[in-house]
């Protein structure tokens, strides 16, 4: 896009946001070259509003990346079709659609970066995010997004979807267990990325100075959830139902996701210590929407790759894990690591210690930071061959239960962890 | 007789007397200056280094890394103490220098007025090394983790080579900003480079001998007859799991 088409876009952003005036709702979409799936997410959000919100102005932002696929297009051409076919009533109020690229660092942090200013701009009560990739979203995510919000005083509404046991291992590895254990609120998908949230919340999202750094990109989720809860917000969890989406290139994707998702949570434990380190155990955050069991596709996991470059890292990045890891943590990796293919198993125990670890060693710039995020991620590959391993039969409630113990593992080491840190100066 | 040998030596003693009474004042007026000199030298050093705590320059080198790359190499100072120390040792070298002119000793004036000529190298000389040295540490690392991680088997001795490699590159860099003759150490890179080259084709060229030939006969036989087929190469996969298309990334 030129920059007289730029200016031409903002203008036209601009007077449609006048007229517009004020909204109740906004829904926003980041996307970047999804013209496969948005229309469907499209049309689900529409439908969504108009059959639960009929009565509320409403408002669907795309914020784009500069697709090259035709999404915008997509969005704009998206339409509900019959309205009886989903709905009883037709709505009484339109539902506008905005499609505008965001400026600043690529990723999806600055797209709901925009969807924040617009939300406050319209005055909007209550706001929802979703994922452009999604092709499980049903009309009802719009109602479980948003009515904790508008009918309950809630402020953040967290997604809980059921997902097959091999999905979302950053997730039940690192990033709730560790988030459970700091800010004691058992959420657990705090970077699902379909969140809903008040337009209180939006604007002290909007107020923090963060737009530079990784939560810009993939951090954003994690940042949300945790922003949510250190600000004192009301939160809750809404049930879903299924979650998929997309598919993503593990060869492309692990590295760069892992760095920024870890990399985040580690960069909120510097600023936010005064509060993690008062926090002692944890307790459930209250869940919206039926739960039910339902069909998931299957996961295919290569753990002789993951098991290959784990070995590959013991032996290759050893010093770098020496300088990382306590010396009892590197004996019992090294240990783990000469274990034989049958017996291999990453115990909860070392695990969390080896996170730990990292936190202090990120904490402390053993090495570069970048470097250091890097170094966990063949540590990382161990542990999920090993849950791999460990679960291969087992059923999502038990899967589960093995998720429980390794949460209450992190939170029976957390006191030696603020030990250390504050050890630290 | 008596005489003039009292005379020469009263007139000896006189010019020696007239020599100290001449000195005195300048010795005198050395040792005020080298006090001076010290004093300022400590006062400088006291501001600065307050100057560098009021400006948070310790945690501008925490958050550059540039701590953790001290403490790693064993030095024991913060960035603030080491720039302080410095500039405490500028102060006195320029005293020694004023030291030389009152006291009349050019040699000394001139040694210490080129030393102190000679710093600016020196300090672009050390920061040049200490950049190679950071830059060579960076890559290094980068280039470490991300061969282990795409699964390269030798990932530390190429990290460590890449970091030495930069390292080497920045102090020959810095010998000739100090006007060290530097052609010696690039025909010394030059000779081993070529020595490296040449032991990897020799290791090639005997080791994989075999390896090349089956290559070009293959190569040669597809050529000749491109309907056959190579057979499909293992599955790389673990007999209890699948391969993957969608690994444990998705979050």
């Amino acid at each position: 896009m030129s920059p007289e088409e730029q200016r031409s876009h903002a203008a036209e952003v601009e007077q449609t946001l006048r007229e517009i005036g004020r909204a109740d709702l906004v829904v926003g979409i980041p996307s970047y070259n999804n013209a496969r799936t948005i229309g469907h997410v499209v049309r689900a959000v529409m439908a969504g509003l108009a059959k639960y919100f009929s009565d509320q102005a409403a408002v669907i932002v795309n914020s784009d990346g500069g697709s090259k696929d035709g999404t915008p297009e997509v969005v704009r051409q998206a339409a509900l079709g019959d309205y009886r076919t989903v709905l009883a009533t037709h709505p009484l109020r339109p539902i506008h659609r905005l499609t505008t690229p965001y400026h600043g660092v690529p990723g999806k942090g600055s797209a709901l970066r925009l969807v924040f200013e617009i939300a406050v701009r319209l005055q909007a009560r209550a706001c929802a995010v979703v994922d452009a990739d999604l092709r499980s979203i049903t009309p009802e995510w719009m109602d479980l997004l948003l009515s904790p919000i508008l009918r309950e005083g809630f402020d953040f509404v967290a997604p809980l979807y059921r997902r097959h046991k091999y999905d979302g291992t950053i997730t039940n590895s690192i990033v709730y267990p560790l988030t459970r254990a700091l800010y004691g609120k058992r959420v657990r998908q705090p970077i699902g990325g379909d969140f809903g949230f008040s337009g209180r919340l939006a604007a002290h999202y909007l107020a923090q100075d963060v737009w530079h750094t990784d939560v810009a990109r993939f951090g954003i989720d994690i940042w949300m959830t945790t922003t949510a809860i250190t600000g004192g917000f009301r939160i809750c969890q809404a049930f879903l139902g299924a979650k998929i989406h997309d598919a993503k290139d593990p060869g492309v994707d692990l590295s760069g996701m892992l760095m920024q998702v870890v990399g985040s949570v580690l960069d909120l434990m510097e600023s936010n210590y005064p509060i993690w380190s008062k926090v002692q155990g944890s307790e459930p955050v209250p869940v919206f929407g039926l739960e039910y069991e339902v069909g998931l596709e299957p996961i295919r996991v290569n753990v002789a790759r993951m098991l290959g470059i784990f070995r590959l890292g013991a032996e290759e990045l050893g010093d770098l894990w020496q300088k990382i890891l306590s010396p009892a943590t590197f004996r019992a990796v090294q240990h783990i690591a000469g274990s034989p293919d049958a017996d291999f198993r990453f115990p909860p125990d070392v695990w969390v210690s080896v996170i730990y670890d990292f936190a202090l060693a990120f904490h402390r710039r053993v090495i570069h930071r970048d470097h250091l995020l890097q170094a966990l991620v063949p540590l990382y590959l161990g542990r999920t061959a090993s849950f791999v391993l460990e679960t291969p039969e087992s059923t999502a409630d038990e899967v589960e239960a093995v998720i429980e113990e390794l949460c209450l593992q992190f939170e029976r080491q957390k006191p030696d962890l603020v030990a250390r840190w504050e050890g630290q100066g | 007789m008596d005489e003039s040998f009292q005379a020469i030596l009263h007139k000896a003693w006189f010019v020696v007397a007239e020599q100290v009474a001449n000195f005195l004042p300048k010795l005198l007026a050395g040792v005020v200056v080298l006090l001076i000199g010290f004093v300022i030298a400590r006062l400088v050093r006291g501001l600065t280094a307050r100057f560098f705590v009021a400006v948070r320059l310790d945690r501008i080198s925490d958050r550059l890394g540039i701590s953790a790359f001290l403490a790693r190499g064993d030095v024991r100072y913060t960035v603030a103490e080491i720039l302080a120390t410095v500039i405490y040792w500028l102060v006195l070298l320029l005293s020694f220098q004023l030291l030389g002119l009152v006291l009349g000793l050019e040699g000394l004036a001139h040694f210490f007025g080129q030393i102190l000529g000679y710093l600016p190298r020196l300090v672009v000389a050390l920061v040049i090394i200490l950049a190679g040295i950071l830059i060579g540490s960076f890559f290094g690392g980068a280039v470490q983790v991300a061969a282990s991680n795409a699964g390269f088997p030798a990932a530390k001795p190429l990290g460590q080579t890449v970091k030495y490699l930069i390292s080497f590159f920045a102090l020959v860099m810095a010998l000739e900003e100090l006007r060290i003759a530097t052609q010696l150490l690039v025909a010394t890179l030059q000779i081993v480079i070529a020595a490296v080259a040449l032991a990897l084709a020799l290791a090639f060229g005997l080791g994989c001998k075999d390896l090349a030939g089956e290559a070009v006969r293959r190569w040669v036989s597809r050529t000749s007859n491109p309907s056959r087929g190579e057979a499909p190469s293992g599955d790389e996969g673990h007999p209890d799991v699948q391969t993957t298309t969608r690994s444990s990334t998705s979050n």
